[in-house]
Formats: C-alpha cells, sequence, structure tokens
C-alpha cells in the first residue's frame, strides 16, 4: 500500500518543478500520509477505505506546487539583472580602455605633461578598469545548477572553489602591476631611488593580506 | 456551520504555532493532535497544513530538521523559533480582543 500511495503523489507532483524542495516536500508528504494511512488501519478501517480517507485529505495541492514554482520564476528575473549588469560592466571597463588612450595621447600632445608620468596615469586608468572587470566575472556564479540535487551542488561548489582562487591570483597579480607602476612614478618624480623599492616590500605584505581575507572568507563559509 | 469555513481557516498559521509552542513536531503528529483536541471535528487538509507551514517558514517562524527515525522513513519535524513565539503571543492576543469585542457586539 506504500506504493499506492507514492505512485498518487508522484503523479499529483508531475506538474511540480524537478528541485530539491519539491521532492523534499512530495517525500514529507508520503511519510505523512502513510502514517496515517498505518493508523487508520489499526483503528479498524478496511486497506480501501483507509486509502481513500488518505487520499481525499490530501486537499488540493495545486496552490503548493504553484508556491514551489514561484522560487524558480524570481530567479530567471535575477538572472536578467544580472546579465544587464554584466553587460554594464564590460561596457564600461572597455569605455575606460579606449578613454585612457585617449587621456594619454591628449596629456603629452596638448599639456605637455612628462612622457612618463602621463603613461603612469594611462597604466592606472588601465590597471583600474582590468580589476574592476575580473572582479565582476569571477564574483558571479558562471556555474547554474541544473537543479538542486546534491550532485549539481557539488559542482556549484568546486566551480566557486576554482574561481575564488584565481580571483586570488588575478588580484595578487593585479596588485604587483600596480605596485610596479607606482614604483616607477614615484621613483622618476621624487627621485628617490634610493628607498622608494621599499614598495616592493610593502607589497609582499599587501599579498599575504589579501591570502589571509581569502582564507578567511573560505573558512568562515565553511 | 461547517467547521472547515474561512472563520477557522485564517487562524490556521497561528493554530499551528500553538502546536509548536508545546514542542517540536512533525506534519501528520500536528494535524492528529488538533484532531483528537477537537474531539475529529476539526481537520486541515494536507496541501493546507503544508501550505501554512511553507509560509511559516518563508516568515522566519519557524524552521525545519530531518529527523533521524530508527524504523520506516525519515520526518520532517519543525520547530518555532523566537520570532515564531512572539508572533504567536500577538497573535493569542488579537483574538482575545477580538473575542471579547464580537461578544459585546453579537
Amino acid at each position: 500500500m506504500n506504493n499506492k500511495i507514492r505512485n498518487k503523489l508522484e503523479l499529483l507532483f508531475e506538474e511540480a518543478p524537478k528541485t530539491k524542495k519539491a521532492v523534499e516536500l512530495k517525500e514529507e508528504l508520503i511519510v505523512n500520509l502513510t502514517e496515517k494511512y498505518d493508523d487508520l488501519v489499526v483503528l479498524g478501517k478496511s486497506p480501501e477505505d483507509a486509502y481513500n480517507s488518505v487520499i481525499a485529505s490530501i486537499g488540493d495541492v495545486d496552490e503548493l506546487i504553484r508556491g514551489l514554482k514561484q522560487n524558480d520564476v524570481l530567479s530567471i528575473e535575477r538572472e536578467q539583472t544580472e546579465r544587464k549588469k554584466t553587460a554594464m560592466v564590460v561596457a564600461g571597463a572597455v569605455g575606460a580602455y579606449i578613454l585612457s588612450v585617449i587621456i594619454l595621447i591628449t596629456l603629452t600632445a596638448v599639456f605637455n605633461v612628462d612622457g612618463v608620468i602621463a603613461t603612469m596615469v594611462f597604466l592606472l586608468i588601465v590597471g583600474f578598469a582590468t580589476c574592476v572587470l575580473i572582479y565582476h566575472f569571477m564574483s558571479k556564479p558562471s556555474y547554474i545548477k541544473a537543479d538542486e540535487t546534491i550532485v549539481e551542488e557539488f559542482k556549484e561548489w568546486k566551480q566557486g572553489r576554482s574561481q575564488k582562487n584565481q580571483l586570488c591570483k588575478s588580484l595578487i597579480s593585479i596588485m604587483w602591476t600596480l605596485i610596479t607602476a607606482i614604483y616607477l612614478l614615484i621613483s622618476f618624480t621624487l627621485n628617490i631611488w634610493a628607498y622608494s623599492w621599499i614598495i616592493f616590500i610593502i607589497g609582499a605584505v599587501i599579498e599575504q593580506m589579501i591570502k589571509l581575507i581569502f582564507d578567511m572568507n573560505s573558512t568562515r563559509e565553511q | 456551520m461547517s467547521i472547515t469555513s474561512d472563520l477557522i481557516r485564517g487562524h490556521t498559521e497561528t493554530i499551528i504555532l500553538a502546536r509548536l509552542m508545546m514542542k517540536d513536531s512533525y506534519g501528520y503528529e500536528i494535524n492528529k493532535t488538533i484532531q483528537e483536541k477537537t474531539d475529529h471535528q476539526y481537520e486541515l487538509k494536507e496541501a493546507t497544513l503544508y501550505s501554512a507551514f511553507r509560509r511559516l517558514e518563508q516568515a522566519g517562524f519557524i524552521l525545519s530538521y530531518w529527523g533521524d527515525e530508527t524504523t520506516g522513513a525519515r520526518r520532517r519535524y519543525y520547530s518555532i523559533t523566537p520570532i515564531g513565539k512572539a508572533a504567536y503571543t500577538n497573535n493569542k492576543k488579537d483574538w482575545k480582543e477580538a473575542k471579547e469585542l464580537i461578544d459585546k457586539l453579537i
């Protein structure tokens, strides 16, 4: 009789989205209805009557299933806003790249700024735009789960973890590029070659801090 | 009056919270307790019960966990949260006030 109740529930949940929540709800219903059936049989009802009583007590599952579907619709909307945000970020970054070249040429040709300084400004703008680009692409989950089964969650977690490592490495390499740019900039303008190398030591400290922050984040998530 | 009318259905969530104030419980046990307490005059449909569970969980008034049963399949247990308890106390107060008011008027 367990199977009969299970089959009936499978039928009722045919239209439901195939998500973990839906499966869990279906299981919960099956367990509870089976217990109800068992109690009725103990009280003396015939299996047929008990089964019919149990099925009659289910009521209208349509509202339940609609509620399960609703959560999916929300995630589609969220996906669209994510897409627009990505488009904006990419457009902004590319615009910044082009702008940086324009600024470079303008500074040297029109304002007669020293070539080195102008190049440093150019590199800083490029560096900043690249930072924003990489951060944005690394922080959004590129792996969309097919459903909420354990297998899909694992794949998503694995992707997320490798993304975090890449993000960490990207940040560190960007940091070193900027450190080098700043080093050259202040050395040329202030002529303090004797002391400006200290910035590389500072860079090493910053690198360790970045790694520490990522480690703390990942242990916190666990 | 039909006991399953809207008059009672509006209080479904408070009724569930009241049961969970006593102890953690699962779907069928809650329904069974309600039946026993009303001398089998009132029984919630499963769909109504589970819709209410979902609403309560979304509001943060209850949370659920899987029990580890020694026999049979695992059950989903519900327990009431602090804000759930506050909501229950509020609702009970509202009902008491409404009851006194309506008793005076009709």
